[in-house]
């Protein structure tokens, strides 16, 4: 198990949002073995419907997804300043690392490029979540 | 027949094969999504396993195993492109299983054998599948296929040959750039960047080489994947390339790397004798060295033609403080000038970046 959610008082709450069935599963699947509450979406508006009906402790983002980009997203949940607390770790594909940029100066924690480790996803996700615990 | 019932005769068998094609066309659509809603209800119950493979323990990765193994039928196409397309969207050793799962079922014999098919999909399938999966055995075969007679072929062996990662392959690569059997260099610049860091010796001799296009590569992929060592070939090709178009690439490779040694080079190729793109791409590097002793010599720019002076003014803003005092210093007040636009940019992202 590579997760340090178990054990602790509380269950963390991670949402992972693309538009990539595959990924969405297997990301989720990684994240439930390693202790986390996981509840997935496909689409950027759903995404931000979730994290306003029930912000998770961390989000992982697809950058390119339909409706509203992870960047989009970042964006807008930073700039209303409601959910400071949450971690937000950005998925991109390589082609897009021009975007990493413009993630991180519109508030994103991490990001993590596709094709990636699901064992480092993991991995970052407890990085993040160790940060806000600090 | 008189020539109205000719031309209605006409019109009736036009409309009759209308609605052939027609028919036959929706029918089509019709059985694609039929076979296609078939391949996602086989697949579905498999998905879970599928994925332990990558990220199971080993318990389950075993587990997953032995019932995929046995996986037949109209199932198996559609698992077989799902466990190929993990490797597009997953890295790392989870994907041992699915590899060693794929060659069990001969898929990548398969593929290896398909590399010399009479059929152009065949082999680009089987170039592209192969290099997903990594499979090194079939680099000579692919590396062939880069001077295939289908162009298509040619780009899908380089994307593989970038995939596959060994710096052995750049040589071919660099040398399809010419020829009556090219690949676009953008398709081999972006294979290049995936080999590993002993591409440098084939990047090295391509800054030599008399085709244009691939000293221009060369010289892009240097400075993208940061290969300091190419410093010194870079600042040749920058001061004496007889292409001004590989001198300003070699310009802007060195501003990648970041070495202040390119800054006394950099700045010459910044002088009214040199060519224009030359000058503006030295202008940018200078930019991106970061080196306050670049500031006086772009400032020297700022008078110069509007493009010029336009790259010139960006560049001071990217020096930082240095960079802003001589924009400020140059800016005459209620005047539109290079200087006086990059400081408003500048302010105006100053401004959002710190909302």
């Amino acid at each position: 198990m590579d997760g340090t959610a178990e054990g602790e008082s509380r269950q963390r709450n991670v949402l992972v949002a693309d538009d990539d069935r595959d990924i969405r599963e297997l990301v989720a699947a990684k994240l439930r073995n390693a202790g986390y509450h996981v509840s997935v979406v496909g689409d950027g508006l759903s995404a931000l419907s979730a994290i306003n009906d029930e912000p998770p402790d961390v989000a992982v983002l697809d950058v390119m997804m339909p409706g509203l980009s992870g960047l989009d997203i970042v964006g807008q949940v930073r700039a209303n300043g409601e959910h400071d607390s949450m971690g937000i770790i950005l998925l991109t594909a390589k082609s897009q690392e021009f975007d990493v940029e413009s993630g991180f100066a519109v508030g994103a924690d991490d990001y993590v490029i596709k094709p990636f480790s699901p064992r480092e996803l993991v991995h970052r996700v407890n990085a993040v979540a160790a940060r806000l615990r600090g | 027949m008189t020539l109205a019932a000719a031309f209605g005769w006409l019109l009736g068998c036009l409309a009759t094969l209308c609605i052939l094609v027609a028919t036959c066309t929706g029918g089509w659509r019709l059985l694609r999504r039929h076979r296609e809603r078939r391949a996602a209800r086989a697949l579905d119950p498999l998905r879970p396993s599928a994925y332990q493979l990558v990220i199971g323990d080993p318990a389950e990765v075993s587990q997953a195993l032995r019932k995929l193994e046995t996986v037949d039928g109209a199932a198996w196409p559609p698992l077989q492109d799902l466990l190929v397309g993990l490797f597009a969207r997953v890295s790392g050793e989870g994907l041992a299983p699915v590899r060693r799962l794929l060659a069990d079922r001969n898929v990548l014999q398969d593929a290896r054998r398909d590399l010399t098919a009479c059929s152009a999909v065949r082999r680009g399938r089987a170039a592209h599948l192969l290099g997903l999966v990594g499979d090194s055995s079939a680099l000579p075969d692919i590396e062939r296929l880069v001077s295939d007679r289908d162009p298509e072929i040619r780009v899908v062996a380089c994307r593989a040959l970038g995939r596959l990662g060994h710096a052995r392959a750049a040589r071919t690569m660099l040398t399809a750039l010419a020829g009556p059997r090219s690949v676009p260099a953008g398709v081999v610049a972006d294979a290049l960047l995936g080999l590993g860091p002993d591409v440098q010796d084939a990047l090295r001799d391509a800054l030599a080489l008399p085709d244009a296009t691939a000293r221009g590569v060369a010289a892009d992929v240097a400075g993208l994947r940061g290969f300091v060592s190419l410093g010194p070939a870079l600042r040749e090709i920058l001061a004496a390339d007889g292409d001004p178009d590989v001198r300003a690439r070699a310009a802007s490779a060195l501003g990648r790397l970041g070495a202040p040694a390119a800054l006394p080079h950099l700045a010459r190729a910044t002088l009214p004798d040199q060519p224009s793109g030359v000058r503006r791409a030295a202008a940018e590097a200078l930019g991106a060295l970061v080196e306050p002793a670049a500031t006086e010599h772009l400032r020297a720019l700022l008078d110069a033609p509007a493009m010029l002076a336009d790259t010139a003014a960006r560049a001071l803003v990217r020096l930082g403080p240095p960079g802003l005092a001589a924009l400020q210093a140059a800016a005459r007040p209620g005047e539109p000038s290079a200087a006086a636009g990059a400081l408003a940019v500048a302010s105006l992202r100053g401004a959002a970046w710190s909302r």
